[in-house]
């Protein structure tokens, strides 16, 4: 049995060297003017920052190779992110800490490497474990109105079994219930800017957009809202442990 | 502050990206401390304008003065221009967000003809007067240089001055004169008197100082000016190796045309295409040394991060070392997986040889440009390229394992025939079966993509004088090319008729097209190269209704006696030559090129006292 090893074709023998690669999973930030940049602006411009910072990223093989990077839930151009996270594939074993540094060194303005941590063989992958996100939508109103009429539609909403909303999809419009994806609702006014602050199911099989939540509350309040200043951010997101909400970052610190 | 009201409507346009700047080697100088301060202007999209090399050229040249400061601006996408007008954002800089109007120059780059009526509309948004004459003291210097900068006539009453030629040295020359300028009147600028001394730096056309006169069917008779020496000769860049450029570029924020770095092999190009007005335009050709090129190459690779690197010329495979400077730049940059990619093959065995040695990895498509279908007609355009060249280039590539194959082809050229038509059809298809035959069991995989585009007569080149085909002429052409070139494994790639005639007219045109230009902007056309906003319709009623008859214009041959609208604008190479290529084109004699040392006489070298510089040996 052991004489197999020799006769092994060469591809097995590489991938018994992959061993020696490590899974870094970081976390970053995307405001400011960086929000506005789509998911594949990001996938590109953390590639060329890795090569700037001359990371030993680990790239896919064939025709055309790219770096095995795999992101979380991807924010809608336009959402700022402040804790995201991704996991980079390195050819050998790095400095964590440095890794942070040098990335970090090499990201435009707006966006930043916050922490890194090595993840374990074996671990899931951040969109494996992810299931809410925390947004807080901010947007000026048109109408004065009170802050207790706003508190009040945001537990009215909470209070509904059922949220319709109309949600274009491959088959058309059809009609989609976000309320059990809503966990979490307050509602402030300052003045005239209206302050959500949500938590939401953030899932492959039923994400509820915080555009959708937002305009929940418009409509209860019975206010159009300013497009123009609409601002949301995305504050965190979050795995379920044991009923406890844990960032992808404190996952691997239980593992 | 603008920057806000920007972001505030940036989520409710499509790719927000391009209006917001902050990329990687961006610079932001203070604009207090600079004495001059430009904005570069692309009259077309982020993604068209941030693949332009002079762009990052100039940026990055004029921002390593001290005293001056330069930022740039595209044309905004049509959401963004309804946004920013309904809501009284002017056109802004993408460095700090300040109103276009605030800048002392506005520069833009003239690559493309069907981009005219997109500088009007930047004029416009900015808040600048359209036309020059109608610009006051307070009013930016508006000005132009670029390809098409070399007939400058449609557009000559829209800027204050042109710069003819390479920019490198003139632009900074002009700066300066305008930091003096404004110096000498406490940060006030006298217009007319700036004028009148700008117009004696070499290079630079006031158009204000030149008047002409025209014939009854609208060509010119005469022109005359009021300074001295009213010849424009372009500027020309000597000791090429040495001259700026650029090693910290901008990487663009969200993906352009272009996505990679560049180094610029050399500039100009020693073949004489007669229909090709670069091959006129840049002249001499001046390479850079291997050492050079590598060494910013290298530099390019540290600070953009870019995984792909191009070899940028006229005609990359005809650098003097070209083999040694590809391998030794890929022995460097393989392990940091950079590829590397020629922009313009030769039609020969030599540059499949190149291709393969340089791109290990990617085995996409290798595009030949034999240009005409038969041999008779590639004399005709001087494109020194033989049927035995081409099969000989696409067999080693298929032997070499690509698979999918490009070819470029025009049409419309003088003296065609249904022959030369037919050799299009003819080498395509015989490409194919070739490519089949010996990818054996991958035959199936075998593409062979056809891009056909329609001849336009451009100023400067030998075949200036020729005449367009009608556009229904060359819709015929096409509709048999479509028939013939149906398929599997065959694509057929045309240009729009319509677009490639109104090129034309734009091209040769004269100060009369400038109102037509103005006429069509004001009836709503913009992003004429873009198909989606192409309004024929339109440009015929503007044609109209400025009494312009741009068929005859262009579908019918010029006299070689003629008074040429940019007979003031000297390229070097000179009209007896040209004259003398348009015949021997007539006659299907081919013209050798100017390489090693061989001389067709076109004037330049003697004219602008310059030489070719041959440095991919050093």
């Amino acid at each position: 049995m052991q004489a197999a090893a020799s006769v092994l074709p060469w591809r097995y023998i590489l991938k018994s060297e992959a061993v020696i690669r490590v899974r870094i999973r970081f976390e970053f930030y995307k405001e400011e003017a960086a929000r506005f940049l789509s998911q594949l602006d990001v996938v590109r411009l953390f590639e060329r920052a890795a090569r700037r910072a001359a990371l030993p990223i680990v790239y896919t093989q064939g025709y055309n190779p790219h770096p095995k990077i795999s992101f979380g839930p991807a924010l809608a151009v336009g959402i700022a992110g402040k804790r995201e996270c991704v996991d980079w594939e390195f050819e050998v074993p790095v400095d964590v800490e440095r890794a942070v540094m040098d990335l970090d060194a090499q990201m435009p303005c707006g966006m930043g490497i916050r922490d890194g941590k090595e993840v374990p063989v074996g671990s899931p992958s951040i969109n494996a474990v992810v299931k809410r996100g925390e947004y807080i939508i901010s947007c000026r109103l048109k109408d004065s109105l009170s802050p207790e009429e706003v508190e009040k539609a945001a537990a009215k909403i909470l209070a509904q079994e059922e949220i319709p909303i109309k949600k274009r999809t491959k088959r058309g419009m059809e009609i989609k219930n976000i309320r059990p994806g809503i966990y979490t609702l307050e509602g402030k006014l300052n003045g005239n800017i209206l302050t959500i602050k949500a938590l939401l199911e953030l899932s492959p099989s039923g994400s509820v957009s915080p555009y959708a939540v937002l305009v929940a509350v418009l409509e209860e309040l019975g206010d159009l809202g300013e497009q123009e200043s609409l601002n949301i951010v995305r504050t965190g997101i979050f795995a379920l442990h044991r009923g406890k909400l844990l960032t992808p970052m404190e996952i691997l610190a239980l593992e | 502050m603008l920057r806000d009201k920007v972001y505030a409507v940036l989520s409710q346009v499509e790719k927000p990206a391009r209006y917001i700047g902050n990329e990687w080697n961006i610079i932001r100088k203070s604009w207090d401390d600079a004495a001059v301060k430009m904005v570069f202007a692309y009259p077309d999209t982020y993604e068209i304008g941030m693949s332009h090399l002079g762009l990052q050229i100039l940026y990055g040249l004029i921002n390593s003065r001290e005293d001056f400061l330069m930022e740039r601006v595209f044309a905004p996408w049509v959401d963004m221009e309804e946004k920013m007008r309904r809501l009284g954002i002017p056109l802004f800089s993408l460095e700090s967000f300040r109103p276009v109007k605030d800048f002392d120059v506005v520069g833009f780059t003239l690559q493309y003809e069907l981009n005219y009526t997109n500088i009007l509309n930047m004029l416009d948004l900015a808040g600048i007067p359209i036309k020059s004459s109608d610009r006051g003291d307070e009013d930016p210097l508006v000005v132009a240089g670029g390809p098409c900068a070399f007939n400058p006539e449609p557009l000559s009453s829209f800027f204050d001055f042109f710069l003819i030629g390479d920019a490198e040295e003139a632009l900074l020359e002009i700066l300066e004169l305008l930091k003096e300028s404004k110096l000498s009147q406490n940060g006030r600028l006298d217009r007319e008197q700036f004028l009148k001394k700008v117009s004696e730096v070499e290079g630079v056309y006031v158009p204000r100082f030149y008047s002409f006169e025209y014939n009854p069917d609208g060509t010119v008779r005469d022109f005359s000016s009021e300074i001295p020496s009213h010849r424009v000769i372009k500027r020309v860049v000597r000791n090429f190796d040495n001259v700026y450029f650029p090693t910290r570029p901008l990487v663009p924020i969200t993906e352009v045309i272009h996505d990679r770095m560049m180094v610029e092999a050399a500039r100009g190009c020693v073949r004489g295409c007669r229909f090709c007005q670069a091959g006129v335009i840049y002249r001499p050709v001046r390479e850079k040394s291997k050492d050079n090129l590598i060494k910013q190459a290298e530099e390019l690779a540290r600070s953009t991060g870019h995984g792909e690197i191009s070899l940028v010329s006229l005609n990359t495979a005809d650098y003097s070392s070209i083999n040694d400077l590809a391998l030794e730049l890929s022995k460097r940059l393989e392990n940091r997986r950079i590829s590397i990619s020629l922009p313009s093959l030769r039609v020969d065995r030599f540059s499949v040889d190149l291709a393969r040695a340089v791109q290990r990895v990617r085995k996409s498509t290798l595009t030949f440009a034999p240009e005409a279908g038969t041999q008779r007609l590639r004399d005709v355009i001087n494109k020194g390229v033989s049927e035995e060249d081409l099969w000989e280039a696409v067999s080693a590539a298929f032997e070499a394992g690509w698979d999918r194959i490009k070819l470029y082809f025009m049409i419309g050229l003088p003296t065609e025939t249904e022959e030369d038509i037919d050799g299009i059809v003819r080498l395509s298809r015989g490409v194919l079966e070739l490519g089949r035959k010996i990818r054996g069991k991958d035959a199936g995989r075998v593409k062979v993509t056809v891009s056909v585009s329609s001849f336009v007569p451009k100023s400067h080149t030998p075949l200036q004088w020729a005449a367009q085909d009608r556009i229904e002429v060359l819709k015929e052409k096409q509709d048999y090319l479509k028939r013939n070139l149906r398929g599997k494994g065959l694509v057929f790639n045309w240009h729009d008729a319509q677009q490639s005639f109104l090129e034309a007219v734009l091209a040769k045109g004269n100060r009369e097209t400038g109102k037509v230009i103005f006429s069509a902007w004001l009836k709503g056309c913009k992003f004429d190269s873009w198909a989606e906003f192409f309004d024929f319709d339109k440009w015929k009623t503007a044609f109209e209704e400025q009494g312009y008859d741009p068929f005859s214009y262009v579908n019918f041959p010029w006299k070689t006696d003629a008074v040429l609208p940019w007979d003031h604008i000297d390229t070097g190479v000179s009209k007896k030559f040209l004259i003398r290529e348009y015949e021997r084109a007539l006659k299907e004699i081919p013209t050798e090129s100017c390489m090693g040392g061989r001389c067709a006489g076109c004037g330049l070298c003697p004219a602008l006292e310059v030489y070719p510089e041959i440095r991919g040996g050093d």
